[in-house]
């Protein structure tokens, strides 16, 4: 998480929300028509306009809240079990590629060894000398190619380990986003923001006239 | 010629003393880590081979701890890793290291660049 960014508590976010609520409350008691006052054309109620906006900002507030709720129920339950799953097994292939290449290298060197145990004994009857030389020392030499190649275990691990790095601070930065959407009240039911007992028609004038 | 091998991979020693077997070095001595190879570092080591990248204590770290030891700036040190940015070899020039080989190596590699160190150093005294 950037150390910049400090999350909102709950309680900040609430009192953040009353006064906007009060701001808006003073506004649409300014804006309320005067007695005998005409609308303009196509506005019944320039109030009640203004509080079916509301009412639609705030339909959309809460679609964005319930995304954001799905979002980190996603990140909490789904990825951030894969990710986790996916680095614990990133950290279980490279002992596991280390212990087999352990074994294949140890192979080698007891072919070395048979090798080397078999040159004296070899008569060019049983061995015959091949056309690029002595196959002993051609095998030889391919079971050194052989252990060469097993450097890719290193190399790997080596890039195994900073992929199973960077998947974990990943698994931890979407930790800390988990908690940033807990502690903004996101895993609370969704409420309804424009509640208020203060100023503005009463909720049941404006459901009548959407419904009228 | 006595040579230190360091490296914490089990696998990578062994290819490293098998190669430096197949060009002719056998007295060689390993480590698995900068503190353990520090610990075996005594007047008979001619020669040092070390990875970087290594718990307990790194590559860089060990070669920085033989150069500040009195009586050790000759010491020919080649690290062998798989670090292959230009930074990262800069910095190992600047900790002290005479040589700097990428893996994967091949023998002949790696002789080469042993030549090289001690034929430098031989010019330098």
């Amino acid at each position: 998480m950037n150390p910049g960014v400090v999350a909102p508590t709950r309680d900040e976010v609430l009192a953040d929300t009353r006064e906007t609520l009060r701001a808006v409350a003073r506004a649409l008691d300014f804006m309320a028509p005067v007695s005998g006052e005409v609308s303009a054309p196509g506005i019944a109620n320039p109030m009640q306009h203004m509080t079916r906006l509301l009412a639609e900002s705030c339909s959309e507030l809460a679609e964005i809240l319930e995304g954001l709720r799905q979002t980190r129920d996603l990140i909490r339950g789904a990825e951030m079990d894969h990710l986790q799953n996916s680095t614990a097994a990133l950290q279980d292939a490279t002992p596991r590629s280390e212990l087999a290449t352990t074994g294949m290298l140890a192979g080698i060197e007891r072919c070395q060894a048979l090798l080397d145990r078999l040159a004296p004994a070899a008569s060019p009857e049983v061995l015959p000398a091949a056309p690029g030389g002595d196959p002993r020392e051609a095998l030889r030499d391919e079971l050194h190619q052989i252990m060469q190649h097993l450097q890719f275990e290193d190399v790997t691990a080596q890039r195994i380990g900073h992929a199973t790095g960077v998947l974990a601070e990943v698994g931890t930065r979407l930790g800390h986003l988990v908690g940033m959407l807990d502690s903004c009240g996101i895993s609370a039911p969704v409420r309804d923001p424009m509640a208020t007992t203060q100023g503005a028609a009463s909720p049941q004038a404006l459901a009548d006239d959407i419904f009228s | 010629m006595r040579f230190l091998v360091v490296d914490d991979s089990a696998a990578i020693r062994r290819i490293v003393v098998n190669s430096l077997q197949r060009i002719g070095y056998s007295d060689i001595v390993e480590a698995a880590d900068g503190a353990e190879g520090l610990a075996l570092l005594d007047p008979s080591i001619d020669f040092v081979i070390t990875d970087w990248n290594m718990p307990v204590m790194g590559g860089l770290d060990m070669v920085r701890a033989i150069r500040a030891q009195p009586g050790r700036s000759a010491l020919p040190i080649l690290m062998v890793t798989s670090r292959s940015v230009r930074e990262d070899i800069l910095q190992a020039a600047q900790a002290g290291v005479n040589n700097y080989l990428v893996k994967p190596f091949t023998p002949q590699v790696l002789k080469d660049r042993i030549d090289e160190v001690l034929l430098k150093l031989k010019g330098a005294a």
